[in-house]
């Protein structure tokens, strides 16, 4: 009896491997697919032509450098223009900056497959990890840092003899609100102290040039923007203000014809002059179409805040 | 014979002797740990998940994250650009992916230039171009006899949105457990508005659609969303030939983490390629210095192409986190899982509360059988590899939320069989024994050895 088990023994240890092996071919045949060893994961350059700026070199030719582009083992990231700076990640480097200095930059290693047995590893291993380290956090209010959001950096066009109003987020109080010159930041034009985070102060008159807004809290943080004033206006006929019947049509004339001569540019010192005129219906009716053409008429549900 | 009184204490002391050694180099805590981790369900959820092939069919997803530093380099507005979220909607679109979806509140107005740049963009998105969802805000609503009901807030591109054939609104709503856990989604959304009800299909429904392969037509998901709703308001219930498994509040499939793309790689096999599941670029990164979106030269086409992209913010500001299993992630990335994920469950066979109660039962009931029957280490190994066999099966089988499901609700009838069988023993014993009952069995004591002659 014993003697005929065995080859049914064998038999079934054969099958056995060779089932094995079937499961395993896919896995192996998966594997041999070239995986990333990582990406390009930003490309920052001032570069005229930034396809000229970096470069990777793999299997000895060119391939441009493209935000999210794959890198392999082998390749070399190449920066040419001293100005230019690619980021990458990999399984090896984490994440390095190459510049110049510092090219050309050699990838290796390869991301793992993942796959559903290394997850079942990492799942077995994490049974094991203990619970990490506990760490320390304010109970505290928390001060935000000083901000001032307006525009994206580009220079913010005012009018001389306006009066702006500010509102900034953060910082501690009590602040300290300055427009001064941008060339010679000791000139102050004006200046006001503010206990709130709201402020209002008048542009002078005279006011030219490149100008910056400054925001100052009590902890010395500071918060910049840059104003640029808009050119004098053309000076308004004598007749139409002299010979006006009242001083507030006076000025609605004057702002009105402001607006004919260059409505784009003379638009904020036409406001300015209709908003002189106070609580008189046609300088009112003015100075609304001057803001309804720039935003859209409010809908019924505009009561929503933010 | 003068020592025989050590001899018993011997096993104890060693044994307290490693335990102390362990403990001295900081290993007990870990072993301790060891068996509170195994016990974790969020833990055997996600395992049940991996096991049960939660990435059959994945959709590979790339998220373009409008995070801390794009917010920078914008100068913190009180708001995202909306002109910039045009400029990555048509990046996205211009590099061929399979669908998108733009998770941003579009409720209130923001800047005027920036509202009509998107609102022209959307008038003009071209017809053969990658679906596009677009979130809608649900918020509470007053109903007339004082209660509250769900109502979608209006967007001011809901004029450039009306009549185009491939953009669509978008519930991006998830279920949040008692312990303000997200674990599972909402497929859809069903608004009863008197004389207009409606349904919002989530982003993953949406990806399992235009993203699948082979892709369905966008009709089969109207056609979906308008049997939900006469289902729902109208109380008309009626079949629909897809989602085969329109799991309403699936667990999600946790599988992506908020981590580099280095760090947790996954890939899957999509039209005979090694793709990865998950990519993830921040915004700052397709700014130009001024704002702009870069030209689409600068980005890589791997990025976009035959991913569905999701377009979220995860900076501070957004207010946009929330607690899941594997921790704090952002509203985009929950989304980024559910999408990747969603054709394993959708694609499952529906299994009703009777046929999960019945299988579970059937598993209970091997599981009980080992574990009366078998030593404690051997019943473990056991058990083991049936919860193991059974994930297996029943995530091919069906969806692998329901495999997790019936696994868990399995263990469940498991512990408590035994403690009503525990307690039905004592109380059978407290009549002839009293209180000592509740000591376990003393050790049998064998009968002296007989001598032979």
């Amino acid at each position: 009896m014993r003697e005929e088990a065995m080859p049914l023994g064998r038999l079934r240890r054969g099958l056995l491997v060779v089932a094995l092996l079937l499961g395993a071919a896919p896995a192996g045949a998966q594997d041999a697919l070239r995986r990333p060893a990582g990406y390009v994961v930003a490309v920052e350059t001032t570069a005229a032509d930034p396809e000229a700026a970096a470069h990777v070199l793999r299997d000895g030719q060119p391939v441009p450098v493209q935000i999210g582009g794959a890198l392999f083992d082998g390749d070399r990231v190449v920066v040419q223009d001293p100005g230019t700076i690619v980021a990458i990640e990999t399984i090896t480097d984490r994440h390095v900056r190459i510049d110049a200095a510092h090219s050309p930059h050699a990838v290796t290693g390869e991301l793992p497959a993942g796959g559903r047995f290394s997850a079942i590893a990492a799942m077995v291993g994490e049974l094991f990890r203990g619970k990490p380290e506990a760490r320390t956090v304010n109970l505290i209010g928390r001060t935000d840092p000083l901000r001032l959001p307006l525009g994206r950096g580009v220079p913010q066009r005012v009018a001389p003899g306006a009066r702006l109003w500010v509102g900034w987020q953060g910082g501690a109080a009590p602040y300290v609100v300055e427009i001064r010159e941008a060339a010679a930041p000791a000139t102050v034009l004006a200046s006001t102290p503010a206990a709130g985070r709201t402020a209002a102060l008048v542009l002078p008159q005279t006011a030219a040039g490149a100008l910056q807004l400054l925001v100052r809290d009590a902890d010395g943080a500071e918060a910049t923007i840059d104003l640029r004033p808009s050119l004098p206006p053309p000076a308004v006929p004598d007749a139409l203000r002299t010979g006006a019947p009242t001083p507030a049509f006076g000025q609605v004339a004057s702002a009105l014809w402001l607006l004919e001569q260059k409505p784009a540019e003379w638009d904020l010192a036409a406001a300015a002059l209709a908003a002189e005129a106070g609580d008189y219906p046609a300088a009112q009716e003015l100075l609304r179409r001057l803001a309804a053409g720039k935003r859209p008429e409010p809908r019924p549900e505009a009561g929503l805040s933010r | 014979m003068t020592f025989r009184w050590i001899r018993p204490l011997v096993k104890p002391a060693i044994v307290a002797g490693i335990i102390g050694l362990f403990s001295f180099f900081g290993l007990a805590d870990q072993i301790a740990g060891f068996s509170a981790n195994l016990g974790e369900k969020d833990r055997i959820v996600r395992w049940s998940a991996v096991l049960s092939g939660a990435t059959r069919d994945a959709i590979p997803v790339t998220l373009v994250d409008i995070d801390g530093p794009a917010m920078a380099a914008l100068g913190h507005p009180p708001r995202v650009p909306r002109d910039l979220l045009a400029g990555l909607v048509g990046l996205a679109a211009g590099k061929q992916a399979s669908g998108i979806f733009l998770d941003m509140d579009t409720s209130l107005p923001g800047t005027p230039a920036g509202d009509e740049a998107l609102a022209a963009f959307l008038s003009a998105y071209p017809a053969e171009a990658a679906p596009l969802a677009l979130a809608r805000r649900i918020t509470a609503a007053p109903r007339p006899d004082g209660g509250e009901t769900l109502a979608d807030a209006p967007s001011f591109l809901d004029a450039a949105v009306r009549g185009r054939g491939n953009i669509l609104w978008a519930s991006s709503t998830s279920r949040v457990d008692e312990d303000r856990v997200v674990r599972r989604w909402e497929l859809s959304q069903t608004l009863c508005v008197p004389g207009a009800g409606q349904t919002l299909p989530s982003p993953q429904l949406v990806a399992a659609a235009v993203a699948a392969r082979p892709p369905r037509p966008l009709a089969d998901l109207r056609a979906f969303l308008d049997a939900r709703t006469a289902a729902v308001c109208a109380g008309r219930a009626g079949e629909v030939p897809w989602p085969r498994n329109p799991d309403p509040r699936a667990a999600i499939a946790f599988l992506i983490d908020d981590g580099p793309d280095w760090a947790n790689p996954q890939f899957i096999r999509r039209d005979g390629r090694s793709v990865p599941l998950f990519r993830r670029v921040s915004a700052r990164a397709l700014m130009t210095p001024t704002g702009a979106v870069v030209a689409p030269r600068a980005v890589a086409d791997e990025l976009f192409r035959d991913r569905f992209v999701i377009i979220g913010a995860s900076h501070a500001d957004s207010l946009d986190g929330h607690l899941t299993p594997i921790g704090f992630l952002p509203g985009a990335l929950i989304v980024a899982n559910a999408v990747a994920t969603a054709p394993a469950i959708l694609s499952g066979h529906p299994l009703g509360a009777a046929g999960a109660t019945l299988i579970a039962l059937a598993l209970f009931g091997v599981m009980w059988a080992v574990t009366s029957r078998l030593r404690a280490l051997a019943s473990g190994v056991v058990v083991t590899l049936a919860v193991l066999g059974s994930l297996l099966v029943l995530g091919r089988l069906f969806a692998p939320s329901t495999a997790g499901d019936i696994v868990l609700a399995a263990f469940g009838m498991l512990a408590f069989f035994s403690t009503l069988q525990s307690v039905y023993t004592v109380g059978q014993d407290w009549r002839e024994r009293g209180w000592r009952v509740l000591l376990k069995p003393g050790k049998p004591k064998l009968p002296p050895p007989q001598e032979t002659a």
